[in-house]
């Protein structure tokens, strides 16, 4: 009764014009005799025509991808977030300046001889003397002393213009060029908003009591994390905005979600898969909702402000960790993945940017040691 | 902008262009992932990839066929997931189908459809009706083997051509014709083991 594979072939081909000239008129001549053979077609051509009927199905939401992390050129939101974390450059800097000024005038009262020698080489000496105490201190004792300084002044966290200058009172100075300081270093890490578990691990008497809970995500960092499904363009330049500034200091802005994913215990099965990348992107960005970030954002950056030398050896073990399968986690997770032209750049740039924001911090905490004692 | 122009721009790298074209074609890729791998979220996840996928490669694409080129990216992130899900399984039909009737909205049709069998179905009963009938063709489709159930999608669903059918998914020509062919026999025989949900003119009858 039914049709051998060949007609099967024949009528199907027949129904979508696909059959030879001659085959045509074969198999017409044959329908109109074999009504068997006619019924299968009639039978076939009510199949494709209910198959047919299948409608389109509509995309449940937008699949563009974000220029901020897909463009081979540089977005401008990356500029803008770049000439943010230079004002907190420049803050730190007059912070230092100030504080050395205040420093100078102290030893040139009190130790003449001294300064008239060899100023710079004294203070080097010092300096180091100083550092190594600074890192031997027992965890709480530093803690202590930072204290006062960041809870004096929370709101000079939120402002990225350069509040503090030469005219400032010493303390306020040092304060808020502190603060501003770790923010910037935060920012130059491409740490999203909430803390490496390393850090917290190293530090867990830091995570409370040092800084007020108000104190506010630095500008940018809250807009890493933010869900990278876009919908429309607003969406989307706002997530340029902060994948940007997780991107500017080099390449670590796929390490930082990355460790997001394990900390979301993202799906590990799939993430290794080659069809992971969306269920590890979806993964991801609950791990990291705003509203969980305050507290550990701010305990990383005490914990970074505490032994800031040990954080700096270990976040660049980690980026260059990271970088081998930065390319492959990016795509896994969605996140910026930048071009070559922008590592290119960022890799001029990021270690002369890491080297000055960690003599700032270095500056400000040796300076601040000798004020503070 | 044409396509073409799109896809020069995109090409350097412009990926507001790439959007473009993503827009453009996003509805009948997912659309293709949906009726491969049935299942809506595996669709909008092979969907993503391969959008990403193709724009990562986009210097490879020669200017022939973008269409066909794209939709070949698409089946081939909906083969990858057919080999995942086979290595590990855990879909249920149930959630299937509730996938299908919650997540995913008809839109009208375009020239390649047949307009006249839907609009016999726009009478107070049709809503009802067009929804059985339609799970009553996927669920055919379903049971259909993977490498038919592909042909059958591009081809009749999507109305791609044999020659494009068979540049994306790397078989011949005649491959795709025969595999067509059974396809939709089985298709006819699993539609007419449902026949009281279909409207009378497009009963089955071997008669």
């Amino acid at each position: 009764m039914n049709a051998t594979p060949d007609e099967l072939l024949a009528l199907s081909a027949y129904i979508d014009n696909q059959l030879s000239p001659t085959e045509r008129v074969a198999l017409e001549q044959r329908l109109q005799q074999d009504t068997r053979l006619r019924a299968e077609l009639e039978s076939l051509q009510a199949t494709v025509v209910l198959v047919r009927s299948l409608p389109t199905l509509k995309a449940p939401r937008n699949f563009t991808l974000d220029p901020a992390e897909f463009a081979k050129s540089k977005p401008s939101a990356r500029i803008i977030s770049l000439n943010t974390r230079w004002v907190s450059r420049v803050a730190g800097l007059a912070s230092v300046a100030a504080l050395l000024l205040v420093v100078f005038a102290v030893m040139l009262g009190g130790q003449a001889d001294q300064s008239q020698d060899s100023p710079a080489s004294s203070k080097l000496a010092d300096s180091n003397v100083v550092d190594q105490e600074l890192t031997d201190q027992p965890l709480a004792m530093t803690a202590v002393a930072e204290a006062p300084i960041a809870t004096n002044l929370p709101t000079q966290t939120v402002t990225p213009l350069p509040q503090p200058t030469a005219s400032s009172a010493p303390t306020l100075a040092l304060a808020s060029g502190t603060i501003e300081d770790v923010t910037a270093f935060q920012g130059q890490d491409g740490m999203p908003a909430y803390s490496p578990p390393a850090a917290l691990d190293d530090f867990p008497d830091a995570t409370g009591g040092i800084v007020p809970p108000s104190v506010p995500v630095p500008p940018g960092s809250g807009e890493v994390i933010e869900n990278p499904e876009t919908d429309n363009t607003a969406d989307t330049e706002a997530l340029g905005m902060g994948s940007a500034v997780g991107a500017t200091g080099g390449d670590t802005d796929a390490q930082g979600v990355g460790s997001g994913g394990g900390d979301g215990g993202a799906d590990g099965m799939e993430a290794d898969d080659g069809m992971s990348p969306p269920d590890g992107y979806t993964e991801v960005a609950p791990a990291v909702m705003p509203s969980t970030i305050p507290e550990p954002q701010v305990s990383a950056e005490a914990a970074r402000s505490i032994d800031m030398t040990a954080a700096t050896e270990e976040s660049e073990v980690t980026e260059r960790e990271g970088e081998g399968e930065a390319a492959d986690e990016a795509i896994a997770t969605f996140s910026t993945t930048n071009t070559d032209a922008d590592r290119n750049a960022a890799d001029l740039l990021t270690p002369v940017l890491e080297w000055w924001d960690a003599f700032i911090e270095f500056l400000s905490r040796v300076l601040f040691y000798g004020w503070w004692h | 902008m044409d396509e073409f122009s799109l896809v020069t721009a995109a090409k350097q790298g412009d990926v507001e262009s790439f959007n473009e074209l993503i827009l453009a074609y996003q509805d009948m890729a997912y659309s293709v992932a949906y009726r491969i791998l049935q299942d809506a979220h595996g669709a909008a996840d092979a969907t993503q990839t391969a959008f990403i996928s193709a724009f990562r490669k986009l210097d490879q694409f020669l200017g022939e066929n973008f269409k066909a080129w794209l939709m070949r990216i698409v089946t081939n992130a909906c083969y990858d997931e057919l080999r995942r899900r086979k290595r590990y399984p855990s879909t249920s039909l149930d959630g299937m189908i509730e996938d299908f009737e919650m997540d995913t909205l008809p839109i009208s049709n375009d020239d390649d459809h047949d307009l006249h069998l839907m609009a016999k179905f726009e009478e107070p009963e049709s809503a009802i009706q067009r929804q059985e009938l339609q799970v009553a063709i996927e669920d055919c489709m379903e049971q259909l083997n993977d490498a038919y159930r592909i042909v059958a999608v591009l081809v009749d669903v999507e109305g791609l051509s044999y020659e494009e059918v068979s540049a994306m998914t790397d078989i011949s020509l005649g491959t795709v014709k025969s595999r067509l062919s059974r396809a939709r026999a089985r298709l006819r025989d699993c539609l007419r083991g449902k026949e009281e949900l279909l409207p009378s003119q497009f009963r089955l009858n071997n008669s």
